[in-house]
């Protein structure tokens, strides 16, 4: 029992490669459903959430902390999917959302460039030429995107458990090797890794009840303890714990809150 | 049969996989110890092919001609190692110049850098975030050297056909999984592997030949035509043009010299030397 995620560059047929490894492991397959879901959950429209994903924040942007929220709130939905386990998640940034769970695995499938440009070409009836640079274009938005969100590259392996580059392989070979990879004893849900799939989804929850008030928090829970981290004035840090209190009373899986502020939140802090 | 090519950022890693696997599948396995087959070729030392070597992992920009002359030795024996033999390579930056050959497999190993390991330090320090910017540092100068030798960033992950986490998958199972990808008929010599392979070889042993006389320049070779591409001015291109041929007839299998005169070197192309 795990839970995959599947990293894919732009037409590099990761989708079909998903969709085939999640109907041969019994596995829930989701992509485009967590972005909908936080859209009805949280009243934001699509196409803002759509961009979230796709596009760096602005300055402005990075002030009103719009589209932090906007990814924290597909977060969240993932989160919740994915402590059912046997889950496939294919899309954008699973690998980051989840990335101190130990039974996950995460997968990137790159392709070479000549056959992205192709499927492109294909696929938009746009010549050679124009379809590489739609594709560079896509490279740089996303590499941009890691690098101001979570401040890492996204074509850096040590972010992912395997990578495969397609065209060496059909996607049956690409397939087999991911269903025998998550065979292995690592990526089985143990008690201590469940632990940590239990603290990721207590500390979305908490965020998701601080984060209209306090947008800039970041939170993160460890064996039910919750830590808060923030920068504000004492004033905010005393309603910060007033909130945390409250969300801590109604949840009984929460066993104390700190708030720590001024201080650099850890690296699993979401 | 396939031939595997191994690399990570941890030595000792690498040369422990390559070496289970040779003993797997019953292959050659080519290291650092073959660097005294290469010193017996061209009659050179251990020492000078091995500083060569090491220049790829310093933080050194420039090379000189000594080290470019050593490395293409290194590269010319390393890719006829390749036409004769099922090879698992470590070791010798095998994985910078051989590149789209569909028979050879290049397999990166996802492992935290072992110095960083051993100096790990409370990071309130901010010493191993310094740390981890060196390392950085040296694995961008080292795929981006002087005289675009090597410009691929090995840290690239498109790169290479597969990339396995050390820490996650475990040494066993990757040793297996790599066995069962050699095993796979994409990864069988087909004629035009072979003949790309031969290609490299080809251009490989041009620029062993040419680099004594010459710097900045690049070779390809496609069915028996050599495109040399130098960095001179239109003036000294004839002249130029006629010592590579003069040079270029000491290996009989290239049938063809082009010489194409350039004010800079663009990017490597596929399957070119440097």
């Amino acid at each position: 029992m795990a839970v995959i995620t599947i990293s894919r560059g732009s037409y590099s047929m990761g989708r079909e490669i998903a969709e085939r490894v999640a109907k041969r492991l019994g596995y829930e397959c989701i992509s485009r459903e967590v972005l909908l879901e936080a859209s009805d959950k949280y009243n934001v429209s699509k196409n803002k959430l759509e961009k979230a994903l796709q596009e760096s924040p602005s300055l402005m942007e990075k002030l009103t902390h719009d589209k932090a929220h906007y990814v924290f709130y597909i977060q969240s939905m993932l989160v919740k999917h994915v402590a059912k386990d046997n889950v496939l998640y294919h899309g954008f940034a699973g690998h980051l959302f989840l990335k101190k769970i130990p039974h996950v695995l995460k997968v990137r499938i790159i392709a070479d460039i000549e056959n992205r440009i192709d499927v492109l070409a294909k696929r938009e009836n746009v010549t050679k030429v124009k379809a590489l640079s739609m594709i560079k274009k896509i490279d740089q938005q996303r590499r941009k995107w890691t690098n101001r969100l979570y401040r890492a590259d996204p074509w850096d392996p040590v972010l992912y458990d395997l990578l495969i580059k397609i065209h060496k392989y059909d996607i049956d070979d690409a397939v087999e090797l991911i269903c025998h990879s998550i065979s292995l004893d690592h990526f089985k849900t143990t008690p201590e890794s469940k632990r940590k799939m239990d603290d990721l989804v207590l500390a979305t929850r908490c965020k998701t009840a601080l984060i209209n008030s306090f947008p800039d928090i970041f939170v993160v829970s460890d064996y039910g303890n919750i830590l808060i981290y923030s920068n504000t004035t004492e004033t905010n840090v005393r309603k910060i714990k007033k909130l945390a209190d409250d969300f801590a009373s109604a949840k009984k899986t929460v066993n104390s809150i700190e708030i720590h502020n001024n201080v650099s939140p850890p690296d699993n802090a979401i | 049969m396939t031939s595997i090519l191994v690399s990570s950022n941890d030595k000792t890693i690498t040369t422990d996989i390559a070496k289970q696997l040779a003993e797997k599948l019953d292959y050659t396995h080519l290291g650092e110890q073959f660097l005294e087959d290469v010193a017996q070729k061209y009659n050179t030392t251990d020492e000078k092919l091995q500083k060569a070597l090491n220049w790829l992992i310093s933080a050194k920009l420039l090379s000189n001609k000594s080290i470019d002359l050593h490395l293409a030795y290194i590269q010319e024996a390393v890719l006829e190692r390749f036409l004769t033999d099922n090879v698992v390579c470590e070791g010798l930056g095998a994985h910078l110049y051989i590149k789209d050959i569909s028979h050879i497999l290049n397999v990166r190993i996802l492992t935290e850098n072992s110095d960083l390991k051993n100096n790990r330090l409370d990071d309130k320090s901010g010493y191993l975030k310094n740390f981890r910017k060196i390392i950085d540092k040296t694995n961008f100068i080292r795929t981006g050297s002087s005289n675009n030798i090597f410009i691929y960033d090995e840290n690239d992950s498109s790169f290479y056909d597969i990339a396995l986490n050390l820490e996650k998958i475990g040494l066993e199972n990757i040793v297996d999984t790599i066995t069962t990808m050699a095993k796979n008929r994409k990864f069988k010599p087909m004629t035009y592997s072979r003949k790309m392979l031969k290609d490299l070889i080809l251009a490989s042993k041009l620029r062993v030949l040419l680099l004594p006389r010459f710097i900045d320049f690049q070779v390809e070779t496609k069915d028996g035509t050599a495109i040399v591409t130098i960095k001179c001015t239109k003036r000294q291109k004839a002249k130029i043009a006629g010592e590579i041929k003069v040079i270029a007839n000491a290996i009989p299998d290239i049938k063809f010299v082009e010489v194409h005169a350039v004010l800079k070197l663009s990017p490597l192309f596929k399957n070119s030397t440097t």
